[in-house]
Formats: C-alpha cells, structure tokens, sequence
C-alpha cells in the first residue's frame, strides 16, 4: 500500500486531526482537501469552507504527519464530508541520461469525515 | 507570504486547544494573543507572540514544537506560568479536606486493633467506588459502637455524618470554581471555614479566628495572617508553594 490514511473520521466541534503515513519506499507528495459529499461515483462534490493544515507536504518513506483541520462553515451534526487525498509519487533523481519511460501512478483516497455536535 | 497553521497548542498536564497560528515569511511561528491568554494565561501586548519571544520571556518553561504533529508542548514545571498557578491552585482547592474514600478503590474494608492492656476496637465498612463509604466501628469494652457514613459524588463535593444512636456529628465541603468551604457540625457547635481565590491572591477566613491572606507569584509567596490576636507574615520561596490553607506559624521558643 503507498500511504495510510484513516477511512473514517470525526470532526468534533468543527475540527479533527487526521494522520497520514507513507508505508512505501518512495517520497510521496500529498495534498489535502475537503470537499461536501455527493451521490455521484466518486462522492467529490463542491469544496467545502476549511482550513487544512498543512493542505499540501512531502513524505519520506517512512514519515507520518498530523493533518489539522478547521471546518469554517456551518454543518448539521451528522453531515457527512469527504477529505481527498491525492499521493504523488516523488520524482526519482540520478537515473542515468539514457531516454526511458516513467509511468507515475498518482492515488487518491476519498475518505468519510463526519461532522459531530 | 504568511502561512496559516493549524497548530496543538498544549500546556502539558493542564490543557489546550487547537489554535489558528501562523508562520512568518522567515519561518517563525506566531501564535494568536487570545488564544496565549487562554491557555497560558499570559496576557500579550501585541494580536501576534512569537514563539521565540515567547521562550525567551520564559527560560524555566519547555516550548517544544512538533512539526510532524502541528503540536506545540509547553511544559512549566516550576509553575511560572499563570494558568500553571492557576491550575494547582484549583488540584489544591478540590483536594483539600477531601475525606480518604475518595482516594480508594472500592470494596470492604476492616481492621481489629488491640493494645496490652486489654482494650480493642473492631472496624468494618465498605467503599463502594470510592463514592460512598459506610463503616462502623465497634469496642468491646466499652459496648459502645460509632458508624460513619460518607459520600464524595464528585471531587468537589464531599458529605460525611457519624454517629451512635443519633447523628453526633456531620462534616461538607464544596470547592467550585474559586471558591472553598469546609463546614464541620459537632454537639451542637458549627465551624466554618472558607477560601478564595482572585487570581494570584487568596483569601482565607474561619469561624475558629483564623484569618490569612496569600499573594503568590512565582517564585514568591507573600503571606498576612491573624489569629488569636497574633498578626504573622510570611515571605517564601522555591518550587513549592505555600498552602493559602493553613496559617504560618512559629514554634514557640
């Protein structure tokens, strides 16, 4: 699995900290984003008032980081959101000068956040 | 370009709360006077604290900040900081008269004492989760028993009444907020103590002529009192702070 990320999370008087780890052997970029639930496919509907912080980082196989985060509009208890994780894997550097073709295959998580009383 | 942060700003072992801070074009981090205030205690001049303004201000206090966890520890151990004062003086306040059972495990107790010459007391109650204790205790010489019974439904309330026949005596306390009051009823006599708590200055009075007002500020306490005529002040120091409970005294000499 290239990162973990939990698939269900509460927000609790509007705000919730979310850790994202890369268990792969790459350095991979993540960007965060919040986003109202849908009943389309993929659940993405319009983005939703937050501050997320950090909204954007870099992971070295390894690493874990904190992910904060404020929601800055009103929601019911109950209303369901989905925090987007995109993981980009890191460029590799000093592979030879010889032409090759990298495939880069970037992932994205789609989450449960739950907004609580 | 200024970036805001989500950050976990801690005051280890007495609170926190998530603040909106913000990171300066060179890095250092800046955390919201209202938020400082509240967690702290501390009142800053200016809407923004730097962190490192803030950690030379207190050299005794850890600031330790955790970028991978947006979490900021700070961690006073000698006291300096308001709201650490604050805090120990509200543990101090909801401890003081607190009777034993609230400190035990629940379950049956008991104990049989004796001593050479002939005399002996038994003792059996129970705790039950160290809310409620009811015990009695029993001497056989004297055929002449004495129960107790006590509740501490929270740690700043606690009831206690004994008796034989009838009810011979009864003890309350109540700490809220500032405030203390322990209050003991015994053959028809009421004492009645009280405290508290403005900030760094204390207040304490009691019906038994015992009067002391206590001025702490870090690493200083200032103590006035009177009692029995007698006027005492106290000037102290060091990491362990006076009890604003308990009048100083001077052994005789």
């Amino acid at each position: 699995m290239l990162a973990q990320v939990a698939a269900v999370a509460t927000l609790l008087h509007g705000d919730a900290a979310l850790p994202v780890a890369n268990s792969s052997r790459e350095p991979v970029t993540v960007t965060v984003q919040i986003v109202h639930d849908t009943l389309t496919r993929d659940h993405i509907g319009r983005a939703a008032r937050a501050l997320v912080s950090p909204a954007a980082f870099t992971l070295a196989p390894g690493d874990r980081q904190v992910v904060r985060l404020r929601l800055k509009e009103p929601a019911a208890p109950g209303t369901l959101l989905r925090a987007v994780w995109t993981f980009t894997p890191a460029a590799p550097v000093g592979q030879g000068s010889g032409a090759r073709v990298r495939l880069t295959l970037v992932t994205r998580f789609v989450s449960k956040l739950w907004v609580s009383p | 370009m200024i970036l805001q942060v989500l950050v976990a700003l801690e005051l280890v072992g007495v609170g926190g709360r998530t603040v909106e801070a913000r990171f300066t074009p060179d890095s250092i981090l800046e955390l919201p006077a209202a938020d400082v205030h509240d967690v702290l205690g501390l009142t800053p001049e200016t809407p923004w604290l730097a962190l490192p303004t803030l950690a030379a201000a207190y050299p005794a206090v850890t600031f330790t900040w955790l970028p991978r966890e947006l979490r900021l520890l700070v961690q006073d151990p000698r006291g300096v900081l308001p709201a650490t004062i604050a805090a120990r003086a509200r543990t101090l306040r909801a401890a003081q008269g607190t009777p034993g059972l609230a400190y035990a495990f629940g379950g049956p107790f008991g104990s049989i004492t004796a001593d050479d010459s002939g005399r002996s007391r038994l003792e059996l109650g129970l705790n039950l989760r160290g809310r409620v204790s009811l015990s009695g205790d029993y001497l056989p010489a004297a055929h002449r028993g004495v129960w107790t019974a006590a509740v501490a439904p929270w740690s700043g309330l606690s009831l206690s009444a004994s008796g034989a026949a009838r009810v011979e005596s009864a003890a309350g306390r109540v700490a809220a907020g500032p405030a203390w009051m322990f209050a003991t009823w015994e053959a028809g006599a009421v004492a009645l103590d009280g405290l508290v708590a403005l900030g760094p200055v204390a207040v304490f009075a009691s019906t038994r002529d015992v009067y002391l007002v206590t001025l702490t500020r870090s690493p200083l306490t200032v103590q006035l009192g009177r009692s029995g005529g007698i006027t005492t002040t106290r000037v102290s120091f060091g990491p362990q702070p006076a009890s604003p409970f308990f009048l100083p005294a001077i052994p005789p000499h």
